[in-house]
């Protein structure tokens, strides 16, 4: 194991994988494709945040990417070191998705739903925080399908190539 | 009794929340002001005494609790007891480059004469002859009381009145003019929020704190001046670069210890290969207990960081290899000059490492952060690693203990 086990416990892929599931499930409700790779890891780290949790208060999937940015400018503060410092844990999701087969990666880099299914007693049992997470994750998913393209979004969010 | 009581408990919190408010009215003055060179001082010629650009201004603070606050009006206590230490302070003052500022958190009517006071450039003539006429009304009545055998009306206001009238009409215009009111000013509770509210370079998610730590600083330094630790006058550019300070520390991440003081809840089990790392090197019973508290603090830290923000478990983990390195280098020492040993010196020495860990590692790997002080997250992160087998105290803990995996 490369990480002490209270980081792998706090930021384990299974988690993290249910979380992508919500994210790809949601995205895939606007843009039956799915999400580019590149846009989870992006949402991920974002929905994982417990300090950015206050900016998803009051919004709805039809607050939208650029309504929220406007609300909560300090999300793109520091995010280009917040998304690159996530990076492993974001491919561990995958992985763990992909060997699952609660995802699938497609053609092109897309991301899938697989055809396993999550457990829904497992996602209700879930404590209140662990729950917001995957919450954040659906709401993202849905804002960044209606945002646009994936560099469109890379681009409101102020993280250019 | 009860009545008297009451009004003395009541009378003591406004009193000490009008001197706050001198305080926080000082640093609200000196953060609105955009000249550099200002300087501030409380408690000398007035309440608050400020200057900027090579001007004074004298600020009397009016400051009210009540949910509708009193109006001020020509017959108003505060205005005469304001106008008696003004006139006091003449001999100490050159007028033309001074201005008289009256704060009160009432307000005033439109049609008072008193309004013309709320601009610096109004005709004050009429206010002067109404001030005068006020005063000379009170003069007279407490005259007249006097000679019914009365008791003294206006005792509160007549000291005002009579040196205002002590002064010539052309110093009694000439004062008014460099006076000026600030009617409806913000509460003690409300100029916080409103210091805040003037700093736009600062993110406005960090305002709050910014404004929070600000003033616990401020309400250092005025202490420190009134007990005589430092000088009286405070300027703009200590204020900035303290506030340089505190965005600074916010800005870079600072992470703060925040379990220094919190000990783990009494039902608490760690991971049973905490315990049997020290047992191996026949650890006391103090060196298990502290070895568990110190865990717990680490390894809540570390969770609360990364539900924070999940970046920090690279951080964490860069972190853990140093704590790694430091084991390592000492461990390996350990392992060459214990090879012919018995095993009871072999205890020995790893004991001697297990508290290392404790009483030395702390202050000789550099702290995760520049500026963390507090000793529990080194401590207890070795016990995290010890945990994982990545980390052990006995020279051959990897075989003793490492093959039931």
């Amino acid at each position: 194991m490369r990480i002490a086990h209270d980081v792998y416990a706090e930021t384990n892929p299974a988690f993290c994988a249910s979380a992508l599931v919500e994210f790809t499930k949601t995205y895939a409700s606007v843009r039956p494709d799915g999400p580019e790779t590149p846009a989870a890891y992006l949402a991920l780290p974002i929905a994982l945040s417990g300090e950015l949790a206050s900016t998803f208060t009051g919004t709805n999937k039809n607050t939208g990417l650029l309504e929220w940015l406007e609300r909560s400018p300090q999300v793109q503060v520091g995010l280009a070191k917040r998304v690159n410092a996530s990076l492993d844990i974001v491919t561990e999701a995958i992985r763990f998705g992909c060997f699952t087969q609660l995802l699938i990666f497609g053609e092109g880099a897309f991301l899938r739903l697989g055809d396993k299914k999550l457990k829904p007693s497992a996602i209700s049992a879930l404590g209140d925080e662990p729950a917001q997470t995957i919450k954040r994750a659906g709401r993202l998913g849905h804002w960044f399908a209606t945002a646009g393209s994936t560099r469109t979004v890379f681009d409101m969010m102020g993280i250019t190539a | 009794m009860g009545k008297d009581h009451t009004s003395k408990e009541h009378s003591a919190e406004g009193a000490a929340l009008g001197f706050w408010y001198q305080s926080f009215y000082a640093l609200r003055t000196l953060v609105m002001l955009t000249t550099d060179d200002a300087a501030i001082g409380v408690e000398q010629l007035d309440d608050v005494e400020l200057k900027a650009d090579g001007q004074t201004l004298l600020y009397q603070l009016k400051h009210s609790i009540s949910a509708v606050p009193v109006s001020i009006t020509i017959k108003s206590t505060s205005l005469w007891r304001t106008m008696k230490v003004w006139i006091d302070a003449l001999p100490s003052l050159n007028l033309a480059e001074t201005t008289l500022h009256l704060v009160t958190v009432g307000g005033i009517s439109a049609e008072s004469s008193l309004s013309a006071l709320t601009d610096l450039e109004a005709d004050r003539s009429d206010l002067v002859a109404a001030m005068t006429a006020e005063a000379n009304r009170v003069i007279e009545a407490r005259q007249a009381a006097a000679k019914a055998n009365k008791a003294l009306p206006y005792a509160d206001r007549v000291h005002g009145c009579a040196a205002f009238l002590g002064l010539s009409e052309p110093e009694r215009l000439n004062l008014l003019r460099r006076v000026q009111i600030r009617p409806d000013s913000p509460t003690v509770a409300e100029v916080e929020q409103e210091i805040a509210g003037h700093f736009h370079i600062v993110l406005p998610a960090h305002r709050p704190a910014v404004a929070t730590r600000l003033i616990e600083w401020w309400d250092r330094q005025i202490v420190y001046a009134l007990c005589g630790e430092r000088e009286r006058v405070i300027t703009r550019a200590e204020l900035q670069a303290q506030i340089m300070a505190i965005v600074a520390d916010l800005e870079q991440g600072k992470l703060v210890p925040e379990f220094e003081t919190v000990s783990q809840p009494e039902d608490y089990q760690p991971d049973s290969m905490l315990a049997r790392q020290i047992e191996l090197v026949k650890g006391k019973s103090f060196d298990l207990e502290r070895a568990i508290r110190e865990e717990w603090k680490a390894r809540e830290q570390r969770a609360r960081w990364l539900a924070s923000n999940p970046a920090m478990a690279t951080r964490i983990t860069e972190y853990d290899h140093i704590l790694r390195e430091h084991w390592a280098d000492r461990h390996a020492e350990m392992v060459d000059s214990c090879a012919a040993l018995q095993d009871d010196e072999k205890c020995a020495s790893g004991l001697n490492l297990l508290r290392w860990t404790h009483n030395d590692a702390p202050t000789t790997v550099r702290p995760i952060a520049e500026g963390w002080g507090a000793a529990y997250y080194v401590r207890g992160s070795y016990q995290v690693l010890a945990i994982n087998l990545k980390v052990g105290w006995h020279p051959e803990y990897e075989n003793v203990l490492g093959g039931e995996k």
